[in-house]
């Protein structure tokens, strides 16, 4: 029997990340980070005027204007033409650096694996650890502790002597406890790297910024080959023929399960709508604009859908216990109310995992969906396949995805 | 006095006369000003140029005398900033920066500029460069700052050091 605290501590944990995910996040802004060598040395001449012009001004125009100090200048012209470098991270913060990062405290580690940019992190948070599995570099990495709601251990990232601290732009701690207390001239990196719409932008930026851009084009090019496949074939699919479905959010502590269901309505829960809609199917409860997106199970039931897809905030790599996730299907299918819905009848309820959807996997994690969606369209497409391309390729890991880990479920 | 004494003080004289003769820095002392000569006659715009040495990484503020205005420059835009009549160039690595300058009517003034080397972190002067009209009256030309060359402080050090110099010969002779 799980002990009442944990139940608790599980519960703080799945929603702060369902309101992570649900918060309306304003859109990373969608301009592209320079990739290639000449970009990159016309960025850093670009950014090194500004950066003199600004210095100038202060100094000999007494104009009252943020500016880099002469050791950054110095540090700037003496790094030339790779740096400085500059990005808009996905708080609309400009963050600029002047010097390789070496030592990274990366409270979201989500992308450092893919990146090939382990040699860089010196502190993870204790979140980070169970990814342990395919990216074993995590555990030489100093544990600053902190993950889900648990705050790290801020003497620990001091220790770590960070030149930059990477995290969420929502999850985790905010500004008062990280940009307000990190030493000066730390900056701290806000990139998620776990929304479906911000993936390349953000996987750009982040390369750019800490020198791995050879990794973060290779990850849009797999990216966008993928997503565009999955684009090509859905746009086969007429209006009249696609699926209607109902997103069922996956909620311990906020609904009574048996007469109430949590979905992803077209207000506050739209980011786990995407997942409905990017898998060409149509969100039978788009229109509800109720902030907690619970409705009642009746109403579920009259909507009739198609299909049911359950988004769960369980399942990891690390795990090989399919009842995180089969718990929710079989609470479904066995729903009362629900016998009659063409989803239930048909079995067409299907299970994904947060570790799935919510990360570098989204492609696979779309094309698994598209595909239950709609079988015949992606019969020769396994997503299984895409998901172990990304571990193989860019994790450089021998972890099998079709032995071990929860990702969904039932296929 | 023995050979090496000798040596030792013949090399501190050295090294005074070195104290002497150097510049400020190295960049400064090589970024100079040209303006073409008076003798062209009446202009309205005059082109001023600046040539940098090579790997130069910082800034050239430039201020232009009174009545006279900046009129424009063949430096990139993203590198310029004008407030008033002083003009900034940002430089990565340029080795020349044109920029022209409106002339008054009638009038004189000096130009005067000042570098900053960010790579070195050392910053100074460029000599001062008088701009006139043809018909300008040039005893009632005013506004140039010091010109660049040897730090005062240096100079009277090194003097100090080269008359103990020879004191102490004449002694040992």
């Amino acid at each position: 029997m799980i002990p009442v605290n944990r139940v608790f501590v599980l519960a703080l944990i799945i929603s702060g990340a369902f309101c992570v995910l649900a918060l309306p996040v304003a859109a990373a802004p969608d301009e592209s980070a320079p990739q290639t060598a000449d970009e990159i040395h016309t960025a850093a001449q670009e950014i090194l005027r500004s950066e003199i012009l600004h210095y100038c001004s202060a100094k000999y125009l007494r104009q009252d204007i943020s500016h880099f100090s002469a050791d950054q200048l110095s540090d700037a012209v003496e790094n030339y033409p790779e740096y400085p470098r500059q990005i808009t991270d996905t708080t609309g913060t400009t963050i600029t650096i002047v010097k390789p990062l070496n030592r990274i405290v990366a409270y979201n580690f989500h992308a450092i694996g893919a990146l090939d940019a382990e040699d860089l992190v010196v502190g993870v948070a204790n979140s980070a650890l169970q990814d342990g599995c395919v990216v074993p570099a995590i555990y030489d990495k100093v544990n600053i502790g902190g993950g889900g709601p648990y705050e790290p251990d801020f003497e620990m990232i001091l220790a770590c002597k960070p030149d930059a601290l990477l995290t969420y732009t929502e999850l985790g701690p905010g500004t008062d406890f990280f940009e307000k207390r990190m030493p000066e001239g730390v900056p701290v990196i806000r990139l998620d790297c776990i929304r479906p719409w911000s993936l390349v932008t953000e996987m750009n930026k982040l390369g750019y910024l800490i020198n791995r851009t050879e990794q973060s084009t290779a990850y849009e090019e797999w990216h966008n080959h993928w997503m565009d496949e999955i684009e090509r074939r859905l746009a086969t699919i007429p209006d009249e023929k696609k699926a209607r479905v109902f997103v069922d959010i996956w909620s311990t502590s906020f609904t009574d399960r048996n007469n109430e269901r949590r979905t992803a309505g077209g207000g506050q829960w739209y980011s786990y709508g995407i997942y409905a809609t990017d898998g060409g199917g149509i969100n039978v409860a788009e229109d509800l604009t109720n902030p907690q997106g619970t409705v009642d199970i009746e109403w579920l039931a009259q909507q009739n859908p198609d299909v049911i897809l359950g988004v769960s905030y369980t399942g990891s790599y690390d795990s090989d216990d399919m009842s995180e996730v089969s718990t929710q299907y079989n609470e479904l299918l066995s729903h009362p109310a629900l016998q009659e819905v063409p989803a239930v009848k048909n079995k067409r309820i299907y299970i994904l995992s947060y570790r799935y959807t919510n990360g570098l996997t989204y492609p696979a994690a779309r094309a698994q969906v598209a595909k239950w969606f709609y079988p015949a369209q992606f019969a020769d497409i396994d997503p299984s396949a895409i998901h172990q391309e990304f571990v193989t390729g860019f994790l450089g890991s021998s972890f099998d995805v079709t032995e071990h880990g929860v990702f969904s479920y039932p296929d | 006095m023995n050979y090496s004494r000798r040596a030792a003080i013949l090399v501190a004289c050295i090294v005074c006369l070195a104290l002497l003769c150097s510049p400020v820095t190295a960049a400064g002392q090589q970024i100079t000003r040209t303006v073409p000569p008076n003798s062209l006659g009446a202009v309205e715009l005059m082109t001023v140029t600046l040539n940098v040495p090579p790997s130069y990484f910082g800034a050239i503020v430039e201020t232009l005398p009174d009545g006279f205005s900046f009129a424009g420059t063949s430096h990139p835009d993203d590198a310029v900033q004008q407030v008033g009549r002083t003009v900034i160039f940002a430089v990565t690595g340029e080795e020349v920066i044109t920029y022209t300058v409106r002339m008054p009517d009638t009038g004189c003034g000096y130009l005067n500029g000042q570098w900053e080397d960010l790579g070195a972190k050392t910053s100074g002067t460029i000599a001062a460069t008088l701009l006139s009209t043809p018909d300008a009256d040039l005893s009632s030309c005013t506004g140039a700052k010091q010109s660049p060359g040897f730090s005062i402080m240096a100079a009277l050090l090194a003097v100090c050091m080269i008359s103990g110099c020879i004191c102490l010969i004449r002694r040992r002779i």
